[in-house]
């Protein structure tokens, strides 16, 4: 299999506190992977090293082969966790936005889904509610033809309804040639769409697996398994 | 790439200067309409004048004030998450926010100037105007025999190179604040302190050596002929235009080397 993401011996620190601190990993693509943690865990340190937002004090993270700069930003999709649109825009400025940086962008797929969703192109980010932006910046994402997606908390902020939308967005528009990393701590929501999970805590990797395994082998969910985990 | 980040930076801050320029021209045209229709004015022209000086100085001032925040929020702060993850080179980046700021600081002074003089014509003044202006240029030229289109081309650039200097000192400033991991703006202001002390006492130091080897010793002023105050004004203008770099260069470094956006 061809990895997609690779990790080495990951380091970070924000003053004297450690944020992660993570040996070796692969992801080979093909792979939709939850990033399992509770609250500052470290999952968002992860993603923002990956996309290049952060800086690691020691390690190494390849994706594609090639170290994290503009090569790699060309075939990442990052969601944050916030909203990150420029808010004087309308929702059309943001489509020619992602057209105009993004080569894999798929416009005609983020119209037909931001239809589907009854958005309105000339509404402008600001009048939006929370939830409808993120259902934006989510069909964004969604719509580059990348070969990593990188995915914070990706259901937040938004109602079951929506969470549903989103998560089939997510496994219809990615392809097989990619790998999608959802960070979360909903796990309830997400597992039925993950094929491999890893938890995190502490800044560490706990345990990492295939989903099916678990479930088979232990007869649990990864819901159940977590919680056996990180129980308080 | 980098025209792209450049048409978006100037349709993002189109929406401030713009209405911006709109008033200043709006308020002229009051002014000139005014002066024509012979209206006295029940203020006096006292807080006229007051009012528009305090315009020009405003809108110069906000200039700069968008132009800082802009670069901070935009690649430092919030906007970044976006900005950051766009397939384009940090000097890409840093660039086209310096070309911007530098056009709109050109926009805003040649605004304020044209308001000015449409006010100096509609007034009857601009004859007076142009003739002080013509005595101060011509002396200067007599006295130096420079020549009109040198001086002029020269000034422009000094304008450009001094402006390029003010912003990208601003942009290092934010950057090395951006190093630490707390009070990044309180820290973002000391290393501006600190680098203009730094620069103050390069440029003593640089002018001191000149005039030890050129200028026959420290009491070079009391003996400064034509060419020695040129060859002043070309160092100092050789030497803003490499700390600029400089200052370019490092900036260029935090944000590829260096970024951390918490």
């Amino acid at each position: 299999m061809e990895t997609v993401l690779e990790i080495k011996n990951l380091k970070k620190s924000y003053g004297k506190k450690t944020a992660l601190n993570i040996g070796d990993l692969e992801f080979e693509k093909g792979k939709i992977v939850g990033l399992l943690g509770p609250n500052g865990s470290g999952k968002t340190t992860f993603i923002k090293l990956v996309s290049g937002l952060l800086t690691a004090d020691a390690g190494d993270i390849k994706v594609g082969g090639i170290s994290i700069g503009v090569e790699t930003k060309r075939i990442v999709s990052y969601l944050p966790d916030t909203n990150y649109l420029f808010d004087w825009m309308k929702t059309k400025d943001v489509i020619a936005f992602f057209k105009d940086f993004y080569k894999d962008f798929d416009e005609k797929l983020a119209l037909s889904m931001l239809d589907k969703l009854g958005i309105d192109l000339k509404q402008s980010l600001k009048s939006m509610s929370k939830g409808t932006k993120e259902k934006v910046q989510l069909i964004l994402v969604m719509s580059r033809r990348a070969k990593l997606y990188l995915l914070d908390e990706p259901i937040g902020g938004v109602d079951p309804a929506a969470r549903d939308y989103i998560l089939k967005t997510i496994i219809s528009n990615y392809n097989e040639e990619a790998v999608v990393i959802i960070a979360t701590h909903l796990i309830g929501d997400v597992e039925n769409v993950l094929d491999d999970f890893i938890f995190i805590d502490d800044g560490k990797v706990v345990l990492s697996g295939s989903v099916d395994e678990i479930r088979e082998e232990e007869g649990k969910s990864i819901d159940n398994l977590f919680r056996e985990v990180f129980k308080c | 790439m980098l025209g792209k980040l450049i048409k978006y930076e100037f349709k993002s801050t189109m929406r401030i200067f713009l209405p911006l320029y709109g008033v200043i021209i709006g308020f002229t045209a009051i002014r000139v309409l005014l002066d024509l229709l012979n209206i006295k004015m029940i203020f006096s022209d006292g807080i006229l004048v007051t009012t528009y000086v305090l315009m020009i100085i405003g809108t110069l001032a906000l200039t700069f004030i968008v132009r800082i925040q802009r670069f901070y929020k935009n690649i430092l702060g919030a906007e970044g998450y976006l900005m950051n993850t766009l397939p384009v080179k940090p000097w890409e980046l840093i660039f086209s926010k310096l070309a911007t700021s530098v056009t709109w600081l050109f926009g805003s002074i040649i605004i304020t100037l044209s308001s000015l003089l449409i006010q100096l014509v509609s007034r009857g003044l601009l004859k007076d105007f142009w003739e002080n202006i013509a005595l101060l240029w011509n002396s200067f030229i007599l006295q130096y025999s420079w020549n009109s289109g040198i001086v002029i081309g020269k000034i422009a650039m000094m304008i450009i190179i001094y402006a390029c200097y003010v912003f990208l000192m601003v942009y290092c400033a934010m950057a090395i604040g951006h190093l630490f991991n707390s009070n990044r703006i309180i820290a973002s202001f000391v290393a501006y302190i600190g680098l203009y002390f730094t620069v103050q006492v390069i440029s003593v130091m640089v002018l001191f050596i000149y005039a030890l080897i050129f200028g026959g010793g420290l009491n070079f002023l009391s003996q400064a002929n034509e060419a020695f105050v040129l060859n002043i004004v070309n160092i100092q203008l050789i030497e803003t235009g490499i700390i600029a770099i400089g200052y370019y260069l490092a900036t260029n470094y935090i944000v590829k080397k260096r970024l951390n956006l918490e």
